[in-house]
């Protein structure tokens, strides 16, 4: 079986902070692998664990991300792709995936394709069904599990209200939206050594074939045209809650104020 | 390669460009067709039935009050969807298509998607709005693929300037908010389901409702489906919502909290940093990445009020109970409590006589 | 008016700390700022009451927990003030501040509102390229720097770094009488053991302590006394008694990227004999070594099975190992010794845990933080039933080659005694703690019995029997064992000269 998973390095959004002017301080901010990139290439692991393969992690990024693709090494890609070129700065989730089905149909077959659901940068939730449009492959959104059936590939996917469990077949791709607990464990000191003997190579855009207007801003159909800080100032009413008893009682009567 | 447009299906060629077998051409800018907007009336089916998706009069409200043009809306299902057409003209659907197929009575993304895709080819709207369901955010991103066209998630504003739409959705875990344009037609947005109001429904309105066929190149191996999960509690319907945050330290306040919610009537959600403890599923979770409340009365217990957290929260009213007066929750509160919030709690809960 | 106090309810988490124990108290106050602290304590002298001092309630001897009279909780004063240099970075914050916060701040340089202590220091530590952090990490990272400074707290790196002490710069103390003295480290020295100087235009002239501080090994028992000592280490360790710190001082040192790694073994001697080997090993030298029992690694497969925030241990895990090494070029040949080291006891590299990345590392010092967490709870959970019990463990530490001899001794004692046990932490500085696991108030009752006879024998091992937690409220006996009547009398006249009414954290270490 052979299995691509997507990963994003993001910034650990929950350290963001806005300072006094509204900026967004991004600096110092430590990158991390995505924990939805780390759900999809876990779950990859455990469906190489049951059915065997080789897993290739893919990001399209900075140089940086490279220390992402070293912690999929780490929890068992075999090995991997950095796609990085100035020109793919900008991207939204068409030109990324564009950037990476661009290389995928060059230089990669595959069988199944894990990508997280969506990155905590973005939170667009867009690339694992556009990349499946390109590919021509099949798509299962908010998987979160699976099972094997004899042969035949099960997934469960989580639509809030529903539960639906639907059999894939190759090609594929997977959005994973959860799956496997948090506290399962780590990698081994051994993971730690093999993960850097592993390769990682490199693509830019010149290599992939890609037009100056296929990727990056210009390849883009959506564009940013401002953003801002979202401070809001209200009237606000202080109350001294230091007397727990106090506080309790007045914000029961508002809830009462509402009948 | 500069030459082609990448418009055609010829397997041979090596533009990797090109549009896989089957794709449409693509739009122009310039097209002076592109007019009206689509929207997906997402379905229900539940014990009592079929309804619409109650966030769909809600884009279908914010879709006449950006324009003027037609209003298109799109339905999948059997003889038993019949009775929701009066429903979307009294919102102000004016054409209303429904695919006719028994296959698509059962959802199925790709289908779904591709039965969109072909009628935007018959009727080429301006701008396609779904709402921001589970299956809505499925199926927005695979049309807009089969349409090459740009697609923004997750909307928490829209204003429109002719017939470009401008939208605003939150970015970096909520810290900042973009306004994002579309350089093609049509324009796709997905919006957050509480984000807009629906206009009062005229029962007077009339429409039209045309029933359409369609085929789809592929469908869904389904093998079991099972409707409402256990843990899921709806906080989008709350009249009261008692929200902790991180600030909760002790893990026992959660069930005084949902004892107190019992005795109130008001239901329990909770931050991201709560869900990502495990103490909470993910359904309750007010924010960016989580759901978008509106409830009369928010009570933020020990919540800091992280941007993407404020992304969320619509109320009339919003408390915030912190011992930090720095919190950044305030900003957005009415009332500003300083104090210990498990302590409040508990008081609340053993104060309550009702 | 500032001085507002408000009602403490008996059942109120104020009235405890992290042992459990609970107290009673008339009223709490909230200070927000040193002028504040200084208007209460004051008001408390005049009245002839008592306070008693409290940040984040992190302590597990009960050392914030109040014996009547008021309780201080300074959870408002939480502000990192500024920053300095001076032959190197240092941090002002007010008590409240936590390790974590603290933490964040430096990992991601964000010094929004932060002064200059002394000229540029701000833009300097902006503009340094490199990353600095504060080495002092008890495994309660939600702990105060206030409440690490009374107690002198130490860490897993304290086998690196020493204790706070090491690392506390500068120290501003609101006294008794409601005056503040500003005590800079370096400025003020008794001459022998006896201080008579003026300081920011307090006159202070008392005797120190004559017995000798054991500072060969790991000690927090009793306040610290030296020949020509520091007028500010008079105050760092001295749990609340002399005075109420309203901002401290904390120098930095330069981080340096590091693996964190738990290795696991099939038994206590193999972990123990592995630790041996790899501190006698010259050409290796982790951050911090600690021990974890297979006692201790079943308590947290079975306390924390549901919790998704701490690991689960592999399920043939019985021991392990825990320790950080920096991510350098020699980390490689590192991995090669250790390795060896480990394949001689029955480990191997596959039996592990190994990352460098931030939140991987997090979740591997909670997991090390699980095990004071699970006996924590557990006696928490007791306290319906038995409102007098607490949890007892040992803070001991003796010198490095009496360590085998001090094990040995533990377990002997405890099943003498039918005791149930774990035994876990800095074995990197022969500073394991033993907690015994009660299950009535006869185990406690046996469990206070040992804990002497433990005490008693670190001593005559020449070591200390409150290494790292302090004497609080629980452990005041070790104060006589240790330093004798004479002592004893020396310390209760240092907090006489300093508190002539008793109004700060009575009940704590001397009575």
């Amino acid at each position: 079986m052979k299995i691509l998973v997507m990963i994003k390095q993001v910034p650990d959004v929950s350290l963001i902070e806005i300072d006094e002017n509204g900026i967004l301080q991004r600096n110092g901010v430590p990158a991390i692998l995505d924990p939805f990139s780390l759900f999809a290439l876990k779950m990859a692991v455990n469906i190489k664990k049951k059915i065997g393969g080789m897993i290739t992690a893919i990001t399209m990024g900075p140089l940086q991300a490279k220390e992402a693709l070293v912690t999929c090494l780490e929890y068992g890609a075999d090995n991997a792709f950095l796609l990085n070129d100035k020109d793919f700065a900008g991207s939204d989730t068409w030109a990324t995936a564009k950037v990476l089905s661009t290389f995928v149909k060059n230089e990669m077959e595959f069988d199944l394709i894990f990508c997280g659901m969506q990155a905590i940068d973005g939170d667009t939730a867009q690339v694992p069904a556009e990349l499946s449009v390109l590919l021509n492959a099949e798509l299962a959104s908010y998987v979160n599990n699976f099972k094997m059936d004899g042969n035949k590939l099960l997934v469960s996917q989580n639509y809030d209200r529903e539960t639906r469990w639907i059999e894939i077949k190759s090609p594929a791709v997977i959005s994973v939206s959860g799956g496997t607990p948090l506290n399962e464990g780590l990698p081994s000191i051994e993971d730690y050594i093999n993960a850097r003997k592993k390769s990682i190579q490199t693509r830019n855009r010149i290599d992939l074939g890609l037009g100056a207007f296929s990727a990056g801003i210009n390849g883009s159909h959506t564009k940013v045209i401002s953003s801002m800080s979202p401070i809001l100032s209200k009237k606000r009413n202080i109350v001294d809650g230091n007397d727990p008893n106090a506080a309790a009682k007045y914000i029961l009567s508002l809830a009462e104020e509402l009948k | 390669m500069n030459n082609c447009n990448g418009s055609c299906s010829n397997e041979n060629c090596s533009n990797p460009d090109r549009l896989p077998p089957g794709m449409l051409t693509e739009y122009d800018l310039n097209q002076e067709t592109a007019l009206g907007t689509l929207i997906w009336a997402e379905t229900i089916s539940d014990k009592d039935g079929i309804h619409i998706h109650k966030s769909v009069p809600e884009i279908i409200g914010k879709a006449k009050e950006l324009s003027d043009d037609r209003l298109f809306a799109i339905i999948f299902g059997s003889v038993d969807v019949k009775p929701l057409y009066n429903e979307l003209f009294s919102y102000g659907i004016d054409s209303l298509y429904h695919i006719r197929n028994k296959d698509l009575e059962t959802y199925h993304p790709e289908a779904y998607a591709e039965a969109i895709t072909d009628l935007v080819d018959r009727i080429k709207p301006a701008t396609i709005l779904i709402s921001g369901t589970p299956r809505g955010r499925e199926v927005a991103p695979l049309t807009a693929a089969m349409l090459q066209t740009g697609l923004t998630a997750d909307c928490t504003a829209l204003t429109s300037n002719g017939r470009q739409l401008i939208m605003t959705r939150p970015a970096f875990g909520g810290n900042i908010l973009a306004t994002i344009s579309c350089n093609k037609f049509p324009q796709m947005a997905t919006v957050r389901p509480g984000t807009f109001k629906p206009l009062e429904p005229k029962i007077e309105r009339k429409g039209t409702a045309i029933s359409r066929p369609f085929t789809p190149s592929r469908l869904k191996q389904i093998v079991n489906l099972e409707n409402e999960n256990d843990n899921f509690i709806d906080i989008t319907d709350a009249d009261i919502l008692i929200s902790l945050g991180n600030g909760i330290k002790d893990r026992s306040t959660i069930e005084e909290a949902e004892q107190l919610a019992k005795k109130m009537g008001a239901k329990v959600s909770c931050s991201r940093a709560l869900v990502e403890k495990g103490w909470f599923p993910h359904s309750r979770q007010v924010g960016q990445s989580g759901r978008n409340v509106s409830p009369k009365l928010y009570l933020a217990f020990g919540i800091s009020g992280s941007v993407q957290h404020k992304a969320g929260i619509h109320a009339d009213k919003v408390v915030a109970i912190n011992d930090d007066p720095d919190a950044p929750i305030h900003e957005i509160a009415d009332v500003s409590i300083i104090g210990n919030a498990s302590e409040i709690i508990r008081k609340m809960n053993s104060q309550f006589h009702h | 008016m500032m001085l507002r106090s408000f009602s403490v309810d008996p059942d109120s988490n104020y009235l405890i700390d992290e042992s459990k124990m609970r107290g009673t108290a008339e009223k709490i106050f909230f200070p927000r700022n040193e002028k504040e602290i200084c208007e209460i304590v004051k008001s408390i002298d005049s009245e002839n009451s008592s306070i008693t001092t409290s940040a984040m309630r992190t302590g597990v001897c009960g050392g914030a927990v109040p014996n009547g009279g008021a309780l201080l909780s300074l959870e408002r004063m939480n502000h990192i003030i500024g920053i300095g240099y001076d032959n190197g970075y240092f941090v002002r914050v007010e008590p409240c501040v936590t390790v974590k916060q603290l933490g964040d701040m430096l990992l991601l340089k964000h010094i929004d509102g932060l002064s200059d202590i002394t000229e540029n220091a701000v833009k300097r530590f902006t503009s340094d390229s490199k990353k600095y952090f504060y080495p002092i990490d008890p495994t309660e990272i939600s702990g105060s720097l206030g409440g690490n400074t009374a107690t002198n707290a130490s860490g897993p790196r304290t086998l690196k770094y020493g204790p706070t002490r090491n690392w506390v710069y500068g120290l501003r103390v609101v006294l008794h009488d409601g005056t503040s003295i500003d005590i800079p480290r370096g400025k003020y020295f008794a001459k022998g053991r006896h201080f008579n100087t003026v300081v920011d235009g307090t006159h202070l002239e008392f005797d120190v302590p004559s017995y000798d501080y054991n500072t060969s090994v790991k000690n927090a028992t009793g306040l610290f006394s030296k020949e020509d000592m520091d007028l500010i280490d008079v105050f760092i360790g001295s749990e609340g008694l002399l005075g109420v710190f309203s901002s401290i001082d904390v120098r930095l040192t330069e981080w340096h990227p590091l693996v964190s790694n738990i290795m696991f073994f099939h038994n206590d001697g193999s972990a123990l004999n592995f630790i041996s080997d790899i501190k006698h090993n010259r050409k290796i030298s982790p951050e911090f070594l600690e021990y974890f029992d297979c006692g201790s690694i079943k308590l947290i497969r079975n306390s924390f099975s549901d919790d998704p925030n701490i690991l689960c241990p592999p399920k043939d895990a019985g021991s392990a190992v825990f320790f950080d090494l920096a991510e350098d070029e020699d980390l490689m040949k590192t991995y090669d010794i250790i390795i060896s080291i480990a394949e001689k006891y029955g480990g191997c590299a596959k039996k592990s845990w190994s990352s460098s990345d931030r939140r991987d590392r997090e979740r591997m010092f909670k997991f090390r933080h699980a095990v004071p967490q699970a006996i924590f709870a557990y006696v928490a959970s007791l306290k319906d039933n038995m409102p007098d019990i607490h949890k007892f463990g040992t803070d001991m530490s003796v010198p490095e080659d009496k360590s085998e001899e001090m094990l040995d001794y533990y377990s002997q004692e405890l099943k003498k005694n039918d005791l149930e046990y774990v035994i876990f932490g800095h074995m990197g500085n022969d500073h394991p703690h033993v907690e015994i696991i009660l299950k009535d108030m006869i185990d406690f009752k046996k469990a206070k019995a040992v804990c002497i006879k433990f005490a008693i024998k670190a001593i005559e091992l020449g070591g200390s029997p409150s290494a790292e937690h302090g004497i609080g409220k629980i452990k005041k006996e070790y104060i006589k064992m240790m330093y004798n009547e004479k002592g004893l009398n020396e310390m209760k006249a240092v907090k006489r000269y300093f508190d002539p009414k008793n109004i700060f954290c009575p009940g704590n270490m001397l009575e």
